[in-house]
């Protein structure tokens, strides 16, 4: 059944494009799945409370955490932009600006939870702190993940090998913007 | 070209071992675990949330210290060093250990992974079957004398239906077989991202000892559903349900991320969508549908727990309960068939070896797998049809009988292979045949039950527990022995005892059919589901019952024996004794060495059994091998 002959030269699974399409296969799977969350609270909400708004709700401090995400999420798409160019010190300067928006962002997230206005056990008041205290967990999964990206990028600079997965914590934190951004429409105006 | 690998990925003879372990890590885990919880616990108890009379242990920081302790215990055990520090730019001084001590600490060897995760599972089904055991030793009789409590009991139920189905039907085929397994079978050295799939094997006996100790915060009676609002009015052992099951979805939605990811990007040159192995499309359908709906029951049990510890009305009589069944079984039905997927692939897989016959009408084969993947997310609602309008009864009862089309095509597919082929009589073949029979039945009770008529009458019954069991244990278990039978020789080089195997596949199939079966005509006859006493016309059968169940149990123990002894002193065989043509019978077994040292190119059908034509162009030290 075997018979052995020269070898051939046979393309390796383990070459930089395939492992960079891996990568971002898996990245693209990872953030589907982290969005199914969300689609369920804002399904949650509706069913809960309908399209109800608490007069008590903090309107401002909602619609600032909203701004500091925008510009915090404008900060990593310009980073984004820039990453082949493999600037360490540029790159770490986009880094430190995102992660102090968001750390900003997540920090009001808190104070919305901790000092709030509604009333917990009414349905809008309910599905409002569920979905602020997620959203406060994912922006501080998405700081370590921003950390972590400017840590290997300062330490060890960028690289075929690690570009893409230093570069995907700018784009985790972008999705993260988003799942506020659309969060903060059902919460707070629809 | 050489088989390149990143700095901390790689195998145990890649560096030499320079550094000695301060201590065992698995001792390492413990320890940041423990210390993390009683911190953490320490600060919202005594600190940020006192309640009144300052218990230590309060349910909001029994939570938070779990959190802690599940990181701290997966860090431990390696996560620090191999994956933690690369992370953040740090040198990794994590050396992959050899010998046996690789299986006792964080590892990136998918062959590693893989028998990690089957030992956990095999952990799990064990503990959950001696809470099987209990079950039927207190069902021997009428009334309460094993338990002296009723929660005693359906706390017992609980842990067992819970391992049972996120720890060894949703982990078995997928976290073991499929990670050991899949990287070869695809012609790859490893999966995707090795470093996540050696985090998230360490999170399956966290889930397992979280659920099996649960107790030890109180009783519940909700069952592996964790149905609200009866959950709330139980005390607080639901918790450790809530959070158990937690770590064990996540470790499942892991696996799935990069065994997706390793399907669709790690495949050897020529291995086209065409070709792929059947045990591939089975393991990237199942995934799919953990990457969907995984994360669904984790915010659902967020839900939960917040709704017990801050609390919320979210399921109360003031707010939906039916919103939580609905949350509930939008992924549980289809965890039924994550379940069952990788099994229907696993016939397909071995069928053909043992008839020397080509795959039959493998395109249907696939395409039952997908449809089975998209039909799953509809059929949801036949588990609540007591609390639904005739209107919306009818399109779920539609589409739980449909489902049973594309299920038939793994029938069709199966017995069109068997047809006129030289069928081998052994103990894989014989388990794959009874694992159809036993399915067949759980999909027949199945249409019946997808009738409101029926569906109304035996809900809540025995009937209801046979047909699940009859999916689960008849499809996947004997599925799930059959493939360790099948793949022993890859796993370890050795074989089992054929007259054993054989033996042990009759031993269980009479005991399985003689104790589920039964369940059915108890369910007719008015046996609930739910109760430690019951009427006592009912006790003769069940008495019965529970013997059958005991042999059941000691068959499943008896293979458990029998596949450990034939890994360890079995006879030693030749590197693919089954002449089956996937690419895992061509790859080293040897843990400390790549699958491949250059990688394999497809050029022919893995199932064509009638032919001699080549199927892969292996490269080696001595030219190359055409298999």
């Amino acid at each position: 059944m075997s018979e052995m002959q020269n070898a051939p030269t046979l393309q390796n699974n383990d070459l930089p494009d395939l492992k960079l399409r891996a990568s971002r296969g898996g990245f693209t799977l990872l953030v589907a799945s982290q969005a199914v969350p969300i689609i369920v609270l804002i399904n949650l909400r509706y069913v809960m409370a309908a399209s109800y708004v608490s007069s008590h709700v903090d309107q401002l401090t909602g619609a600032l955490i909203s701004l500091v995400m925008i510009a915090s999420g404008l900060v990593a798409w310009l980073a984004l932009m820039n990453v082949k160019q493999r600037n360490r010190s540029q790159l770490n300067r986009y880094f430190w600006i995102t992660m102090v928006l968001g750390a900003i962002a997540a920090v009001m997230a808190l104070y919305q939870l901790w000092f709030h206005g509604v009333n917990s056990v009414g349905h809008y008041g309910e599905t409002y702190l569920t979905i602020t205290g997620v959203l406060a967990g994912y922006m501080v999964i998405g700081l370590v993940a921003l950390y972590s990206g400017k840590s290997r990028n300062w330490r060890v600079g960028l690289n075929d090998d690690n570009e893409f997965s230093v570069g995907s914590t700018f784009k985790y934190w972008i999705f993260i913007v988003l799942a506020w951004l659309i969060m903060y429409l059902d919460l707070y105006l629809f | 070209m050489s088989i390149g690998t990143e700095p901390g990925i790689g195998y145990g003879t890649e560096k030499p071992l320079v550094l000695k372990k301060s201590m065992p890590p698995i001792m390492k885990g413990i320890i940041w675990g423990g210390v993390g919880f009683l911190l953490a616990n320490g600060i919202v108890s005594l600190l940020l949330d006192p309640q009144p009379g300052h218990p230590f242990i309060t349910e909001p920081s029994v939570t938070v210290g779990w959190v802690v302790l599940m990181i701290g215990w997966v860090l431990g055990v390696g996560a620090w060093e191999g994956a933690v520090k690369p992370a953040f730019g740090r040198t990794s001084n994590w050396v992959a250990a050899v010998g046996w001590r690789r299986f006792f600490e964080y590892s990136t060897d998918h062959k590693v992974i893989g028998i990690q995760y089957l030992v956990s599972s095999a952990g799990g089904f064990f503990i959950a079957g001696l809470a099987a055991m209990m079950m039927r030793l207190q069902l021997m009789s009428d009334r309460m004398w094993l338990f002296p409590y009723p929660g005693q009991y359906l706390t017992t139920v609980g842990i067992h239906g819970t391992i049972m189905m996120f720890s060894v039907g949703t982990v078995a085929l997928v976290g073991g077989l499929g990670n050991y397994l899949i990287p070869m079978m695809i012609g790859s050295n490893s999966s995707a991202f090795p470093r996540m799939s050696g985090i998230s094997v360490w999170l399956v006996p966290l889930g397992i000892f979280t659920v099996a100790f649960s107790p030890l915060l109180g009783y519940w009676t909700t069952g592996w559903r964790g149905y609200e609002p009866l959950a709330q009015q139980d005390p607080s052992g639901i918790l450790f349900y809530y959070l158990g099951v937690f770590a064990l979805t996540l470790s499942s939605l892991l696996v799935a991320l990069n065994l997706t990811a390793t399907i669709v990007f790690k495949r050897a040159p020529g291995l086209t969508w065409k070709r792929l192995p059947m045990f591939a499309w089975g393991i990237i359908t199942v995934s799919l549908l953990n990457i969907i709906w995984l994360p669904e029951i984790e915010i659902t049990f967020l839900l939960g727990i917040l709704s017990r510890i801050v609390p919320f009305p979210f399921f109360t009589a003031t707010g939906s309960p039916l919103t939580y069944l609905e949350l509930f079984w939008l992924f549980g039905h289809p965890e039924v068939y994550i379940v069952v997927v990788p099994a229907l692939a696993l016939w397909q897989e071995i069928l053909p070896v043992m008839t020397r016959k080509s795959l039959f009408a493998r395109e249907f084969g696939v395409i039952g797998l997908i449809f089975v993947m998209m039909l799953s997310g509809l059929v949801w609602a036949h588990h609540m049809f007591t609390n639904m309008r005739n209107s919306e009864i009818l399109p779920f009862s539609f589409f739980t009988e449909m489902i049973s089309i594309p299920t038939a095509f793994s029938y069709l597919v199966a017995i069109g292979t068997i047809w006129r082929g030289k069928f081998r009589i052994n103990a894989p073949s014989l388990l794959i045949l009874m694992s159809m029979f036993n399915f067949m039945i759980g999909g027949m009770t199945g249409v019946f039950l997808a009738d409101p008529v029926i569906n109304l009458q035996v809900h809540d019954t025995f009937f209801v527990v046979g047909h699940f069991h009859y999916t689960i244990i008849g499809g996947m278990v004997f599925s799930w022995i059959a493939a360790m039978y099948y793949w022993l020789p890859k796993f370890s080089g050795r074989m089992y005892n054929e007259k054993a195997g054989i033996i042990g596949a009759i031993w269980i199939f009479i005991a399985f059919n003689m104790t589920f079966g039964q369940f059915f005509l108890l369910g007719l006859h008015g046996m609930n589901r739910w109760v430690p006493v019951y009427p006592s016309y009912l006790q003769p059968m069940n008495f019965e019952t529970s013997i059958f169940a005991f042999l059941l149990g000691l068959g499943f123990l008896f293979h458990l024996i029998h596949i450990w002894w034939a890994m360890k002193a079995g006879p030693k065989t030749e590197k693919n004794p089954w002449k089956s043509k996937t690419l895992e019978w061509m790859s080293s077994r040897n843990l400390a060495q790549p699958n491949f040292n250059e990688l394999p190119e497809v050029v022919g059908n893995f199932y064509a059994y009638e032919n001699d034509e080549p199927v892969a162009v292996i490269p080696g030290e001595g030219g190359v091998e055409i298999v």
